[in-house]
């Protein structure tokens, strides 16, 4: 997605982004006053600076130009820069029920739901942030006090789906709609619907016209009965066991104790090594929405990022089949693993 | 004007002492399931309310063609109304001060009220004695219902609000449908006051939350800090993990500790030590007389039945011509670390007995100076104890984790340790975790 926005000139990114880079949330903060002062307002800083950047910081870590604590340093700066603009957002004048943004427990993507939440505000809802890895037991307690409107969701790991599932059923379980969002979903919602919640949007304007529509009450999310959700539950149970299995299975030489603590953090032997449990996440979310594209795409994506990192082309392949072996017991998985 | 009444509005409310058996049965086992579901409604939706919406929204659909709920309870007060004419529904929330004369009645008597209604301006009257939103009123007026019916909502002895309704014109309320609504009245009553219940001691929890969590990292000019502190009982929402920042801008106390045990009665110890060491400080920042003041004075309250023990790091920061001087004085905590712009992480260590074990107890400071863009990590013991699959974490990944991020903003920092520390922990059990990082950010390096 590219937003043109008057005030927001190609140099403005351009600027952003290397001060971004640099990790220099002074020069970061220069430029978005510079297009304020021309009348960009703070969602168009959103839109036109901070997402660009933050889509070309995923590129230089899947080319191996970034390591991941490169990735960290810049997403701080973004993240300073959104709540810096967040103060220039006035409060609604009239305070409704709020609107309540998390992301699931383990999910450290914080700065897609703090836009969300502040690009809500600025279209005048009264929000809720609670920010990264919220547990369901911290959602319910807010729901009691609070009474929201809605709780919405941020997921960008595939590999969360299970635990977006947990909190549907806790949050539609008071009877609150829940409306999910991010990277973890597929564009259509299959995957949302699955999951039990009540809405699934791309987007934030998507989100604001389906508000108008959604049920002040929603009945708890049904029992999820198919035969992969009652795997992906036992998969889940035993993550640290089969990802330990599947590292030793794929041959891959990854040292005598899985992996060597002073290999480099960004060397592909440590990416495809702590990979593995998003990998059985991603195929215990795949179980759960019925979905072989969920594992899938983690395998076209690890195997790029090997590829850029001068892996072992044969790795991921190993790892799928030792995945696949070590999984045996489990037809709907094994089913799931042969199709991505 | 006929309104478009739809069947099973009608039904559960149908005068069946004429009808046949057969009829009769089917009418009971709806009405048990309806019940059935209006508690389970209400008692889903936990905040009150929303339950007192969720309610009234059910009966106008189901049932009623008006609908209103009043709860009058500790902290809350609140009217929710609606009507249901088949196409428009008005759902008013209403906080109010004093009951409509009507509802004060049937709180006040605890009997129901049955009133027949004539048309006209008495009508309006009486609706205006009900209902405290003028558009509600207005509504109901319009509906032209021939009766209405007040139930006292009660439990546990008390009355605590009343449950208004009415049917549409040329349906009234018998006394078999009477019998019925007394019966779902308890019900709700039951349900809502379990909720009322919960929201009234999570508000108590809450007041005592705000007076016993840390202070917010404050903000000071050349200081960007970041914390990451999690609980043991996420219920409860307090622990023991305590952390403070108090002083002049120039001249800075910072305290991290961690009172054994968890939950409520760990954060009211850490509370005491927060206060006792914020008194300390008015006196005098060193670290070093601050901790040994706070022991003694721990060590003389304690009580026999409860051992309060405690660790905890104490800080003074300075401006000094070549950067920040730290003095810090530890009372059997973790030891603080510094990392430098470069990547490089040395320990801070000054050794000292944990607070409350021995009364008379000394502590000396060690000091280190901050250059700009080197960070200042202190952490609990949730930290280097969290449970892995094979192992605990360990001081050895916590810095190994850090020299990868020198000279970083310190939320970037408190977040590649929470992820690290989360991500070993997996879904085990954990025990409560601090963890602050200050960097010192210079405005002119
Ligand atoms: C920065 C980043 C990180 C940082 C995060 C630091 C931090 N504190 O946030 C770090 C380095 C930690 C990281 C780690 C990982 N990451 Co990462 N990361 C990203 C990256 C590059 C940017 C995320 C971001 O800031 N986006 C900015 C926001 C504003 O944009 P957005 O996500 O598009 O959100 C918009 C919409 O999606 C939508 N939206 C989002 N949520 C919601 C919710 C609702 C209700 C609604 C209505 C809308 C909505 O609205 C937003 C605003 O327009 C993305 C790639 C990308 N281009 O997004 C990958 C990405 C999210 N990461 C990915 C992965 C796989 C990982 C890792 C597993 C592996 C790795 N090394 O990369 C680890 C896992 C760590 C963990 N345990 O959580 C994948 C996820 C793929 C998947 N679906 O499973 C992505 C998509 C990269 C990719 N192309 O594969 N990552």
């Amino acid at each position: 997605m590219n937003v043109t926005i008057d005030a927001i000139g190609a140099e403005d990114v351009e600027a952003y982004w290397s001060a971004v880079g640099a990790g220099d949330e002074r020069a970061a903060r220069a430029v978005v006053a510079d297009v304020r002062r021309r009348g960009a307002s703070p969602t168009d800083v959103f839109d036109g600076l901070v997402i660009p950047a933050q889509q070309r910081v995923g590129q230089r870590w899947a080319a191996n130009d970034w390591t991941v604590a490169h990735e960290h340093a810049a997403t701080a700066i973004s993240e300073a820069v959104v709540l810096r603009l967040a103060a220039d957002i006035p409060d609604p004048d009239r305070a409704g029920r709020p609107l309540l943004v998390a992301c699931v427990e383990r999910e450290w993507h914080a700065l897609p739901a703090l836009v969300v939440a502040h690009t809500l505000r600025a279209g005048g809802h009264a929000v809720d942030y609670l920010g990264a890895n919220v547990s369901p037991e911290t959602v319910v307690g807010r729901i009691i006090d609070a009474g929201p409107r809605a709780v919405l969701v941020s997921a960008s790991l595939s590999s969360s789906l299970p635990r977006v599932r947990r909190l549907v059923e806790a949050v539609t379980g008071t009877g609150t709609p829940v409306v999910v969002g991010g990277h973890a979903f597929d564009a259509a919602g299959v995957r949302a619907a699955r999951l039990g919640a009540t809405a699934y949007a791309g987007d934030v304007a998507t989100l604001d016209s389906l508000l108008l529509d959604l049920p002040g009450h929603v009945a708890p999310a049904a029992p999820l009965r198919h035969p992969g959700a009652v795997e992906a539950l036992e998969i889940l149970a035993e993550v640290d066991e089969i990802g330990r299995d599947v590292i030793r299975g794929s041959e891959v030489d990854l040292g005598e104790a899985g992996v060597p603590d002073a290999m480099a953090p960004d060397d592909w032997r440590v990416v495809l090594s702590t990979y593995v449990p998003h990998v059985i996440g991603c195929v215990a979310g795949g179980l759960l929405t019925e979905d072989p594209s969920v594992p899938g795409q983690a395998r076209t994506w690890l195997t790029d990022v090997l590829a850029l990192r001068g892996g072992d082309p044969r790795a991921v392949d190993a790892l799928w089949q030792a995945l696949a072996t070590r999984l045996r017991e489990y037809p709907e998985a094994v089913r799931l693993i042969d199709l991505a | 004007m006929t309104l478009p009444v739809r069947e099973r509005q009608v039904r559960l409310l149908a005068d069946s002492r004429a009808s046949e058996p057969r009829a009769r049965l089917a009418q009971a086992s709806s009405r048990a399931e309806f019940m059935l579901r209006l508690s389970r409604t209400v008692s889903a939706v936990q905040h009150p309310t929303r339950a007192m919406e969720a309610l009234v929204t059910l009966l106008v659909e189901e049932m009623v063609t008006f609908a209103q709920v009043t709860v009058f309870s500790g902290i809350r007060q609140a009217t929710v109304g609606v009507v249901h004419d088949g196409s428009v529904r008005t759902v008013a929330g209403l906080a109010v001060d004093a009951p409509t004369p009507l509802v004060d009645e049937v709180v006040r008597h605890g009997v129901v009220e049955h009133l027949m209604l004539a048309a006209g301006d008495e009508r309006r009257a009486l609706v205006d004695q009900l209902v405290p939103d003028p558009g509600l009123a207005e509504a109901l007026d319009a509906l032209g219902p021939e009766s209405l019916v007040v139930l006292p909502l009660a439990s546990r002895g008390r009355s605590f609000g009343a449950l208004a309704l009415a049917r549409p014109p040329g349906y009234g309320f018998d006394a078999g449908s009477l019998a019925f609504l007394e019966d779902l009245a308890q019900r709700i009553s039951v349900a809502l006051d379990a909720n009322l219940v919960v929201a009234e001691s999570r508000h108590v929890a809450a007041v005592l939350r705000r007076a016993m969590t840390p202070a917010r990292t404050r903000t000071v000019p050349d200081l960007d800090t970041a914390a990451f502190l999690r609980v043991a009982h996420e219920h409860e929402e307090l622990g023991g993990d305590f952390y403070d920042v108090h002083g002049a801008d120039d001249d800075l106390t910072l305290l991290l500790g961690d009172v054994a045990g968890k939950g409520v009665e760990a954060a009211v110890h850490a509370k005491r030590i927060r206060n006792a060491v914020r008194t300390a400080s008015h006196v005098d920042r060193d670290p070093a007389w601050i901790l040994a003041l706070v022991n003694r004075v721990l060590c003389d309250e304690a009580e026999p039945d409860s051992e309060v023990i405690a660790t905890a790091v104490c800080g003074r920061l300075r401006r000094v011509p070549d950067g920040l001087s730290v003095e810090l004085a530890n009372a059997g905590h973790p030891s603080p670390l510094v990392l430098r712009s470069d990547g490089a992480v040395e320990r801070v260590e000054a050794g000292g007995v944990a607070l409350a074990l021995l009364d008379g107890t000394t502590y000396a400071a060690t000091s280190v100076v901050l250059r700009p863009d080197d960070t200042l990590l202190l952490y609990t013991d949730g930290v280097t104890e969290a449970r892995g699959h094979r192992d605990l974490f360990g001081e050895e990944r916590l810095v190994s984790t850090l020299r990868q991020a020198g000279g970083m903003k310190a939320s970037a920092v408190v977040d590649q340790v929470a992820i690290a520390v989360t991500t070993h922990l997996a879904d085990r059990q954990r025990d409560d975790i601090a963890l602050v990082a200050l960097r010192f950010h210079p405005e002119q390096p």
